[in-house]
């Protein structure tokens, strides 16, 4: 058994040093030749500074912009505000930046609820109440799924047609644009199936909400 | 189901129809007596290997000596690798500056990785270096698999080489390969190639690969917003290639940066099944009756299509509590509808159901979608092929190896049904060989059965169980299948990073993967050294309809029998309650 061990021992090294250093290394050299942005996480940049990923959803809350799905992440990963507290420990109503370097923000994930959970419907209704609020939305309109649920990594870069298009007169008119205009962007942003049949058809929102911002601001 | 989830399902599977059969005569020329093509570029990369550790490739192990160095090794590398992550701070690849990994979760980690079940109690951006995910996780994620692919071979070395005993004893009878020549050649000739190819197509495609920390950026609104790093492509190429499941992000392929998009998803799902669905083929060919191969694939194929389309179905028609209170959950143009909480837009109920419950039988149980918040008849259908034992098709070797033993069962019962003493390929399956295979089909189910009976028993392991109710009892029941049998996947709202859950599902995985590799390979030894008998016209075949049909059902009563209960329990009262 001794000698094996030792086998074992040396196996172990080698295959380290092989497929646990080599392989990762030179897959990291050739991709940050070949595909430089995307294997550095496909970043979007703004005036020389990172906005955000093509990739990821990120948070927003304003009306001029089109809001993504409901983050279960970790505050930090999904770019939202966290709410300040006094020192009394409560809310002050004021917001912040959640701090990138605070581990318990950086995650991704899902709420694992349940199909049957209460806590679930709890909070979909809600949420659903929310959006025909924010939205001008008649209650005998049902709202989009997507707009209404957690994804699975929180961070879902893509909202449905469906949803961008139940947000467009709001979004229009906080931006004192027509709502046709912004339609016709939703359907210029759509994105999501790969050679026609890999994958779902969504918005990325956070390309679609920086298309709007570049169009107003004439770039 | 979506016209487009058809049509990926059908992509998937013609697929595979094409690559498999292709790999595994590649794999039968690698692992068999012959030459194979690239020996001389491959033996180049070997021969340095074996020289350093000091063995000859060519000495046949018998079953015993191949057992020990199995679990020898295995043995280094939960203890390697325990070392590493309890030392990661001091070392270097740490961008993020993660801190040391407490010692229960240290000891469940590395027992879940060499074991090839990537049971993760952890969530990856917080809470492992760089260096310990490539250099401890992906480095057993390749073990794993290659240690699966020599047992299973040991054990077809054991079932074929009396098929050459014409007049005499062969030279090598008993032996049954050389376990560090296997695990080498595992990785060189077949992992390795196949890993390169993936990870670039993944980094193509959006996955990261580098060795930054987090780029913070400074979003729309002037949040901050955490972009991390890391070497993700390669650990997501291995995770799946190797059934092994355990990604580098906490919420696995439902990441952007792990899986971009619908077409890294299939691919992630071809590749999952590509080396299990190869192995019967290679089998066929190294028993020298390539129908032995097809009848196996069939009943995997069988087994695996059937949890999909189950899946595929109850996602795409929504949650019906969601139903009544404004949703709208209906498939048309502008949407998938479906089913989306825990799911991505971008995958919709088709590509999340058909890359989750498709790698559920392999072992590896890859999630772009949170299983916890699959309806309960999908979260039944990614339970159903773990508790079935992983065998359709498996993981990476040992879903071959898995499925032979039920094959053998299935003889045994063949025979009793005719009357006849069972043989399996020429040799008869006697009392001794019997005794080995019922061990093996009673291992797993004692230890899942038991784990969840007395997790449900402690007060505060229930209490681990975000869920209520019959969800809450399926997260721990499904916690416990998917540790024995290797699969790693969770109903992720149970809390397992627990003293308890951490000890206890460690011992459960080592049970899981080392009991049934040893008896396995003591099975193998002992056909090995049989008495080979010429098949005459009343011995049962086990190729064909006949012999498939009875496999299929041998699964399903054993499977129903042990586990229906339980089920009864957990998602089919969910399913009476919803």
């Amino acid at each position: 058994m001794r000698a094996q061990l030792m086998i074992g021992v040396r196996a172990l090294l080698i295959l380290t040093v092989l497929v646990g250093l080599l392989f990762p290394l030179a897959m990291t050299g050739i991709s940050q030749v070949a595909f430089r942005d995307r294997a550095n996480g496909s970043v979007l940049q703004r005036d020389g500074r990172a906005i955000g990923s093509g990739l990821l959803g990120q948070a927003f809350t304003g009306d001029r912009y089109f809001h993504p799905r409901p983050s279960a992440a970790g505050a930090a990963a999904s770019g939202s505000m966290i709410d300040v507290l006094g020192d009394d420990g409560e809310p002050t109503g004021a917001t912040e930046p959640a701090d990138p370097n605070d581990r318990s923000q950086v995650a991704s994930g899902a709420s694992n609820l349940g199909p049957n959970s209460p806590d679930l419907t709890e909070a979909v209704e809600q949420r659903v109440a929310e959006y025909r609020m924010q939205n001008g939305i008649e209650t005998h309109v049902s709202v989009p799924v997507d707009a209404v649920t957690e994804s699975g990594s929180g961070l879902d870069p893509y909202i449905s047609v469906a949803n961008a298009r139940l947000q467009a007169d709001r979004v229009a008119a906080a931006r004192g644009i027509s709502v046709e205009e912004v339609l016709h962007m939703i359907d210029e942003n759509m994105a999501g199936r790969v050679l026609a049949i890999f994958g779902e058809q969504g918005v990325n929102v956070l390309l679609l909400n920086l298309a709007l911002d570049d169009r107003q601001a004439g770039r | 189901m979506s016209s487009t989830g058809w049509a990926q399902l059908a992509v998937a599977v013609v697929v595979l129809a094409v690559l498999a059969p292709l790999l595994g005569r590649y794999l039968a020329a690698v692992f068999g007596p012959g030459p194979a093509p690239g020996d001389r570029f491959f033996a180049r990369l070997e021969r340095p290997v074996f020289r350093l550790l000091g063995i000859d490739p060519s000495n046949g192990q018998p079953w015993f000596n191949y057992a020990r160095s199995v679990i020898a090794f295995g043995a280094v590398s939960v203890a390697g690798l325990y070392a590493l992550l309890r030392i990661q701070a001091v070392l270097p690849f740490d961008p993020t500056g993660a801190p040391a990994i407490p010692s229960s979760l240290a000891f469940n980690t590395a027992i879940s990785f060499v074991t090839g079940t990537n049971w993760q109690a952890y969530a990856g951006e917080n809470t492992m270096s760089h260096l310990s995910q490539m250099a401890g996780l992906v480095v057993a994620q390749f073990t794993a698999a290659a240690v699966g692919m020599s047992v299973a071979l040991a054990l077809v070395r054991g079932i074929v080489q009396n098929r050459r005993r014409h007049g005499g004893a062969p030279p090598d009878e008993g032996l049954l390969g050389n376990f560090w020549a296997d695990l080498t050649r595992s990785i060189v000739r077949v992992l390795m190639p196949i890993a390169i190819v993936a990870t670039l197509f993944l980094v193509s495609q959006g996955a990261v690969q580098n060795l930054r920390g987090n780029t913070v950026a400074t979003t729309v609104e002037g949040a901050s917003q955490v972009i991390p790093g890391g070497p993700v492509a390669t650990q997501e190429a291995l995770k799946t290639l190797g059934t092994n499941g355990g990604g580098f992000y906490n919420a696995g392929s439902a990441h952007p940066l792990a899986n971009p998009n619908g077409l890294t998803n299939v691919f992630e799902l071809v590749l999952a099944l590509a080396i299990p669905f190869a192995f019967p083929f290679m089998y066929g060919r190294l028993a020298g009756r390539p129908r032995e191969g097809y009848t196996i694939v069939a009943v995997m194929a069988v087994l695996w299509i059937a949890p999909v389309l189950v899946a595929s179905f109850a996602e795409g028609n929504g949650n019906p509590r969601l139903a009544g209170i404004g949703v709208d959950q209906a498939a048309g143009s502008p949407q998938s509808g479906g089913n989306l909480e825990g799911k991505e837009v971008r995958f919709g109920p088709a590509g999340s159901s058909l890359l989750s419950v498709g790698t559920m039988g392999t072992s590896a149980g890859v999630t772009p979608a949170a299983l916890d918040s699959l309806t309960s008849a999908g979260g039944a259908s990614a339970l159903v092929p773990i508790l079935l034992g992983e065998i359709s098709p498996g993981g990476v070797g040992s879903g071959l190896y898995g499925m032979l033993i039920y094959v053998m069962v299935a003889v045994f019962i063949g025979g009793l049904m005719v009357g006849r003493t069972p043989e399996y390929l020429g040799q008869k399956l006697q009392a001794a060989e019997m005794r080995l295979i019922a061990l093996y089909v009673l291992v797993l189910p004692i230890v899942v059965l038991v784990g969840t009976g007395a997790s449900v028993l402690l007060p505060s392991a229930v209490r681990s169980a975000l869920n209520s109710g019959q969800h809450g009892f399926t997260e721990v029941l499904y916690a416990f299948a998917s540790a024995a049998n290797g699969n790693g996947s969770a109903f992720a709202g149970l809390d397992a990073n627990t003293d308890w859950y951490n000890t206890v599902l460690g011992l459960v995985m080592l049970a899981g993967r080392f009991l049934p590799i040893v008896i396995v390979l003591a099975l193998a030894g002992s056909l090995s050294r049989k008495e080979f008998y010429a098949p005459s016209v009343g011995t049962m075949p086990t190729t064909g309809w006949t012999f498939g049909g009875l496999l299929l059902g041998v699964l399903l009563v054993l499977g129903g029998l042990t586990y229906l209960p339980a089920l009864v329990l957990g998602p089919i009262a969910e399913h009476l309650a919803g």
